[in-house]
């Protein structure tokens, strides 16, 4: 708060820009070794990633790919943005904002192709939807900044709800029956399950915000100077998913060891759930994205007043399919 | 908080209440350990006598004044006050260091012994403002202590150990850290002080001119164990005490009396 | 006048420089906007919408100031308490230490279930980042009270009141301040830690969530928005802290004299 404080940080950031400027990836001697940030700890929504790296799929692919453990607000699409890494998970919504403020973000790979975004209540709440408990005025726990929040504003309103920041445990959520939470749904409310708290499910998906969800993103840049590599990652992940939905447990356990928060019983039972949100509603092989659905998240997101309408990236630049 | 003959008298003229405290000590000795810092100190220090204390650093000079004035015990023989126990808020000190209270005003640390002793503001400034003027102060109220010179301060805390009206003053080498001009002024101010109030005084120096210029009774102390050596009378009038008198037979040869004890005090000690 | 203007000078001065080298360094490397924002972007992005940032900025000056109040009550009482007692203070004060290796964000999750949501956390988190310097400054400011003047207190008969009263909180006033100033910038801290966790996260958003949102919306200029305007507080209530210290510390203490 001094101002030489001010100053020495002023400093700090002009050098890390200058760092940043090096940038190793564009050279002509790409390195074969990926780095892959992660936006959470290692989970089922992983899955697919780490059976590709365990079961070897990267590495007869030519590829040394490592994967980044994220936590809570680790900012993954800035760190792709700026070549810190050459692969991040982000949200779709993440990928148009990035956009609009001048990073070339493209998606390669959408993990969830529905949206497994939810809130979970109580399951004696009088809140039996998301109109219902949107109308009301009771407390929401949610990550501040998430654009399906203003997407159920929209909606129902939401004036009267109180809404306080989530810490990413359940603690409070178990102490307060009147208490609501976003979650993903077949992450937290297994944990839920196993605590023995009833609980009951509400699908964001359903109210017609469904974006696409924990998508591997590069830049552009770095995929057009490595265009084949990028497509043999995409490929060894497409394949690391389909070895992980066959036989989930091994993967399971290697990922219970980098997580000692969930256990490997969890994730067997997270994943069962997890696998319709996987799949989507789309037709296409697994991980592949279409333009009418991006055009109607890009749609969204202008109506809600995240993007300029002016500023709205063309809906077919915004994802490639190797 | 009910009156009581010891509580500070409420006007300047007020003469009853103030009349001098004697002292009698009875073979006092104090140890710290194994060191004997008095030992079998007698002495009968009658009322309204200016009485000096002398000896070299570590005769318990200091120890003895403490003693008297309750900041210290003795851990032998006693000290009786006009024959009984200490009298509360008899008594004053002044010490070489002023120990005024930095934030207050000059003329709130004059006040403070009052303020503590529970006199209400009106009369304890008034008190202080009159203190302050008899050691010519008065223009210095509302200083802060910092901005004054050493002998202002010293004044200051002069003033205050007198603001109380106390029947014995006891002063731990009051002016021994000021120059010897400073010194001299501040003596006479002592004496006049004095004269104007009927009290008791007891000066530990280790100025033997000061001791003479001032006491009645020179007491000559000498270390190892803490010890009366010598008690000089002092029969020079106060009235022909100026610092001339500092050249006369009469002065100089007590001031010789009083170096000889001295050094007699500190041979014993040697051996 | 002119003495504001020697005083504020110099440091307006700094700032200036590393505003300008900031812009330079932005401009120069051409680094995007979301990776670090350049001085005129952040302003635009405060200008963009005041009213609501002014808001946050509101909510989080009033936590910020209840915990620094309660800190500052509550140290200065619990540092009496312990310099007075020697058992406490030997038995406690050094547990008082671990106040300050407290992670407050360990702890804030903790701190909501306790208080709830909102004001009562927030204003908790500032107040437990805050209070340890007020306590440390008061027992060390009590207990080097000068010996010279407790023994003039003895002389004089005075009572407990009277003693704390007149010399020992006088006394420690000065190291008191020390402790306040630094309490002052801690508890904006706290508070913007604490919101992280406790804040109300709707029309209610104090700074902190209005920095998780901006972070979560890669909104890098609305961040460093957002930190200027919690700063703003923290430094505010610095000034108000240092102004109050020199207010009751000029007419006596070395530290507050000017200088001829």
């Amino acid at each position: 708060m001094t101002p030489r404080s001010l100053l020495l940080a002023a400093l700090a950031l002009a050098l890390a820009a200058g760092c940043k400027s090096k940038d190793r990836a564009e050279g002509p001697d790409a390195p074969t070794t990926m780095r892959l940030q992660l936006n959470w700890v290692p989970e089922p929504e992983f899955g697919g990633l780490y059976a590709a790296q365990k079961q070897g799929l990267y590495r007869a692919a030519g590829l040394e790919v490592e994967l980044i453990k994220g936590s809570a607000g680790v900012p993954s699409a800035q760190l792709a943005a700026s070549g810190k890494v050459e692969f991040a998970v982000v949200t779709g919504a993440e990928v148009i904002r990035m956009r609009t403020r001048g990073a070339d973000l493209v998606a390669l790979y959408a993990q969830f192709r529905t949206s497994p975004r939810g809130i979970v209540v109580h399951r004696d709440s009088p809140y039996k939807s998301l109109e219902a408990l949107w109308k009301s005025d009771a407390t929401v726990v949610l990550e501040p900044g998430l654009p399906f929040a203003r997407w159920l504003d929209k909606q129902y309103g939401g004036q009267n709800l109180e809404r306080v920041p989530s810490t990413g445990n359940l603690a409070g959520f178990m102490a307060d029956k009147g208490l609501a939470q976003a979650v993903f749904v077949f992450a937290e409310p297994v944990e839920l399950e196993r605590r023995a708290v009833p609980v009951r499910i509400l699908d964001v998906a359903d109210t017609g915000f469904n974006p696409y969800e924990a998508i591997i993103v590069t830049r552009r840049a770095y995929l057009e100077a490595n265009r084949a590599k990028v497509k043999a990652f995409v490929d060894a992940t497409r394949a690391g998913w389909a070895a992980y939905l066959a036989d989930p447990g091994p993967t399971n356990a290697v990922m219970a060891e980098l997580n000692p928060a969930m256990s490997k019983a969890a994730m067997d039972t997270s994943i069962r759930l997890a696998e319709r949100y996987i799949k989507g509603i789309d037709k296409g092989p697994p991980g592949s994205m279409t333009t009418a659905r991006w055009a109607a998240l890009v749609d969204q997101l202008v109506r809600l007043g995240e993007i300029e309408a002016k500023q709205a990236p063309p809906p077919d630049s915004l994802y490639v399919d190797l | 908080m009910p009156p009581s003959p010891t509580s500070p008298a409420p006007t300047h003229a007020d003469p009853g209440l103030a009349a001098p405290l004697g002292v009698r000590l009875d073979g006092v000795g104090r140890r710290f350990g194994d060191l004997d810092a008095l030992r079998g100190v007698s002495l009968d220090l009658a009322p309204g006598r200016l009485v000096a204390f002398i000896g070299p650093s570590g005769c318990g000079k200091t120890t003895l004044l403490r003693i008297i004035g309750g900041l210290d015990h003795a851990t032998a023989g006693r000290v009786t006050y006009d024959g009984g126990p200490r009298p509360p808020s008899a008594l004053s000190f002044a010490f070489q260091d002023a120990r005024l209270l930095p934030w207050r005003s000059v003329l709130r640390n004059v006040a403070l012994p009052l303020e503590l002793a529970g006199a209400p503001r009106p009369q304890r400034e008034a008190r202080a403002r009159d203190m302050l003027a008899r050691v010519d102060l008065a223009d210095f109220a509302d200083a802060r202590p910092h901005t004054l010179s050493g002998g202002m301060q010293m004044r200051v805390a002069l003033a205050r150990a007198l603001v109380t009206r106390p029947r014995l003053l006891l002063l731990d080498e009051p002016f021994g850290a000021l120059d010897a001009i400073t010194r001299v002024d501040l003596d006479d101010e002592l004496r006049r002080l004095w004269r104007a109030d009927p009290m008791t005084v007891l000066l530990v120096t280790h100025s033997i001119s000061e001791a003479i210029y001032l006491a009645d009774r020179v007491i000559v102390l000498a270390p190892r164990p803490g010890r009366i050596i010598d008690d000089i009378p002092v029969d020079i009038p106060h009235a022909a005490r100026a610092p001339a008198v500092r050249t006369t037979p009469d002065f100089v040869q007590r001031v010789a009396r009083a170096q000889a004890a001295l050094e007699r005090g500190v041979r014993a000690a040697a051996r | 006048m002119r003495r504001l203007l020697a005083t504020a000078g110099p440091p307006l001065l700094t700032v200036a420089i590393a505003v300008g080298l900031w812009q330079l360094g932005v401009t120069l490397t051409g680094v995007p906007d979301y990776l670090c924002p350049s001085p005129f972007e952040v302003a635009a992005a405060f200008a963009e919408r005041p009213g609501p940032l002014l808001a946050a900025t509101g909510r989080t000056a009033a936590a910020t100031l209840l915990g620094f109040g309660i800190a500052a009550l509550l140290g200065v009482a619990i540092g009496t308490l312990l310099a007075s007692v020697e058992a406490l203070r030997r038995g406690v004060y050094p547990l008082t230490n671990l106040l300050q290796m407290v992670p407050v964000v360990a702890v804030a999750p903790l701190l909501t279930i306790w208080f709830g949501y909102g004001l009562s956390a927030v204003t908790a988190s500032a107040c437990i980042v805050a209070i340890f310097p007020v306590i440390a400054n008061t027992v060390d400011g009590l207990r080097s009270v000068d010996p010279h003047l407790r023994e003039l207190f003895d002389i004089y008969g005075a009572g407990r009141a009277q003693r704390w009263w007149g010399l020992e909180l006088p006394a420690a006033t000065p190291s008191i301040f020390t402790g306040l100033r630094i309490a002052a910038g801690l508890a904006v801290i706290g508070a913007v830690v604490g919101e992280f966790v406790s804040g109300f996260a709707d029309h209610r958003a104090p700074i902190g969530i209005v920095i998780l949102t901006a972070i979560r919306e890669a909104r890098t200029d609305l961040v460093f928005a957002a930190i200027l305007c919690s700063a703003a507080v923290g430094f505010t209530l610095f000034g108000l802290v240092s102004g109050a210290g020199h207010l009751v510390l000029r007419r006596w203490h070395p530290s507050s004299r000017s200088t001829p």
